[in-house]
């Protein structure tokens, strides 16, 4: 083995106990820092470039508010509504459809990706079935949705629900189509049934994957979000926005995208920290 | 009196890997299969465990035909088995967990083996923050925990460096003699072989074949006291080390690989 060329990377991985977490901690915390830095600069550097190019009038404020415009409207939007509904109304409105959509999503799709990971009849059964649907864009199907269960709140939910289902379903069976064998040979060894194999090794092993297929999904169905609340809807950020454009309210668009970008970010972050919980290990063992 | 039986076993994938293979292992025996890759060491042990079934020929322990894997063999691998959404008593414990020992009844007797195999104190550490030999320690702890009539290693070392490798060779001799159970290992470290085997079985590949069975004693001799340094050192140890070398290796093969050095 050539010593003297792997030397610095053979240190860099070099297993050490306990000890050096707390200043690889310390590495990571001064990356993440400077990292969030960068960031806070772009994104002022942004904000500072659209509020000089309306301060100095290139474009007419109906086509771009100035950002002070778009944060006084935010304001209004929280006292006064809009359509008869104020932001929040309009937030939770949205917000709960996505939730019901992902929960009932997580439950079925669990099973199912598991399901179609470890067993070759499932796997016949429901692959052909999701990897038909799964790159047809939502919007296509709406109106079929729309003449099958009508115009009501189950049609959006479903819309948003079927966006979520597919990515959950296809990570999950992944993770379990790709659990490392020595792990399933580990519970053999102690005595293991089926059952115990798939409690006890699969379901922990495709954790991560899981956790990756639920941000996915979260992703798919914010998109899909604003097509849901195309039909009939009086309340939503999305049939706001929608509402707003049509009107040429542009403060009001531009107010209502952005809180859907800071909602979906946070809860993203807040996915992130649960993934750290549930499965710490991922990234330091394999 | 043999406890473990291997019967004309032979198996054939591409080529013929294994070319009926008979052996017995006797109570308290520590066996260590050694060869060169391809000898099929590998498999014979997939055998013994049940992961795998030979092609023909029978295996039995205490006379019960091995059919598949099962909690009678103790299984140490190469190496990151352990589980990591486990911490380290968790893991250990596994074994009894699913066969429903209730939790304080497996903690305490997970605590005892790791105790015996020096992890007391590391129960509660998550798998990642334990050294490539504590893992190592740890993994055959887990074995341990389920009470195996037998234990089965496969290369437990492969992965471990010089140093840690010693300590970790140490520690299974300790753990031979103070349980009595039989060991099945599987090396291609030949000195490491000559040193842990109270039964040293060569093999040579295409197909596998048992070339030559050894009775030594240096492990024992070990578990006795006498210090590693001393006995690798013990000119009989160099004797039979080099015999088995010159099994593997006609002498133009070693002495190029001198050249190299």
């Amino acid at each position: 083995m050539s010593e003297t060329t792997l030397d610095s990377t053979a240190n860099a991985i070099a297993e050490k106990p306990v000890s050096p977490a707390t200043k690889e901690k310390a590495a990571k915390n001064s990356i993440f820092r400077s990292g969030f830095v960068i960031s806070t600069i772009t994104l002022a550097t942004l904000i500072a470039l659209w509020a000089l190019i309306t301060h100095l009038g290139f474009v007419d404020p109906l086509y771009l508010p100035s950002p002070l415009d778009v944060v006084r409207k935010f304001f209004d939007l929280i006292v006064n509504g809009y359509a008869d509904a104020t932001l929040w109304q309009h937030f939770t409105a949205s917000i709960s459809r996505i939730f019901i959509a992902v929960i009932v999503a997580a439950i079925i799709a669990i099973p199912v990706g598991l399901a179609i990971g470890i067993n070759p009849v499932a796997r016949a059964i429901f692959d052909p079935l999701i990897e038909f649907y799964r790159p047809v864009p939502p919007l296509a199907y709406l109106p079929l949705i729309v003449i099958w269960f009508g115009i009501g709140e189950f049609s959006k939910i479903l819309l948003i629900y079927l966006a979520v289902f597919a990515p959950i379903v296809v990570a999950t069976a992944a993770g379990a189509r790709h659990v490392d064998p020595i792990r399933i040979r580990v519970a053999q060894s102690l005595g293991a049934t089926r059952w115990q194999i798939i409690r006890h090794i699969v379901l922990p092993s495709a954790l991560p994957d899981m956790l990756i297929g639920i941000r996915i999904g979260l992703g798919a169905g914010w998109s899909t979000l604003v097509a849901a609340e195309l039909v009939a809807a009086t309340e939503g950020i999305g049939f706001m926005i929608q509402s707003a454009s049509q009107f040429l309210v542009t403060d009001i668009v531009i107010a209502g995208i952005l809180v859907i970008a800071l909602v979906a970010y946070i809860i993203e972050i807040g996915l992130r920290i649960l993934q750290q919980k549930l499965a710490p290990w991922r990234g330091k063992v394999n | 009196m043999s406890r473990l039986s291997i019967k004309n076993v032979s198996a054939s994938y591409a080529h013929q890997i294994l070319d009926n293979i008979s052996f017995e292992v006797g109570a308290g025996d520590f066996v260590v299969f050694v060869g060169p890759s391809g000898c099929g060491k590998t498999s014979l042990l997939n055998f013994v465990a049940g992961f795998n079934q030979p092609h023909s020929g029978s295996i039995t322990l205490d006379g019960k035909l091995i059919t598949g894997p099962g909690s009678d063999r103790g299984v140490v691998f190469q190496q990151d088995a352990l589980l990591p959404w486990l911490n380290i008593i968790e893991n250990v414990a596994l074994g009894l967990e699913l066969k429903g020992v209730a939790k304080p009844e497996r903690e305490a007797r997970a605590k005892e083996v790791l105790a015996l195999v020096d992890l007391a104190g590391f129960e509660h550490h998550k798998v990642w923050e334990l050294s490539g030999g504590m893992k190592q320690r740890a993994s055959l702890a887990r074995a341990l925990a389920a009470d195996p009539q037998i234990l089965l290693m496969d290369e437990p070392f492969g992965a471990l460096d010089a140093f840690t490798r010693e300590q970790v060779q140490a520690l299974i001799l300790k753990v031979w003699h103070k349980t009595g159970k039989e060991v099945l290992l599987v090396t291609h470290d030949i000195e490491e072989a000559v040193f842990l085997a109270s039964e040293l079985v060569l093999m040579t590949p295409r197909p596998g074949r048992i070339v030559e069975r050894l009775r030594l004693d240096f492990g024992r001799r070990f578990a006795n006291g006498e210090s590693a340094r001393q006995i690798k050192s013990d000119p009989k140890f160099i004797e039979v080390r080099e015999y088995v070398l010159s099994h593997f290796f006609s002498g133009r093969e070693v002495a190029d690989e001198r050249n190299y050095a």
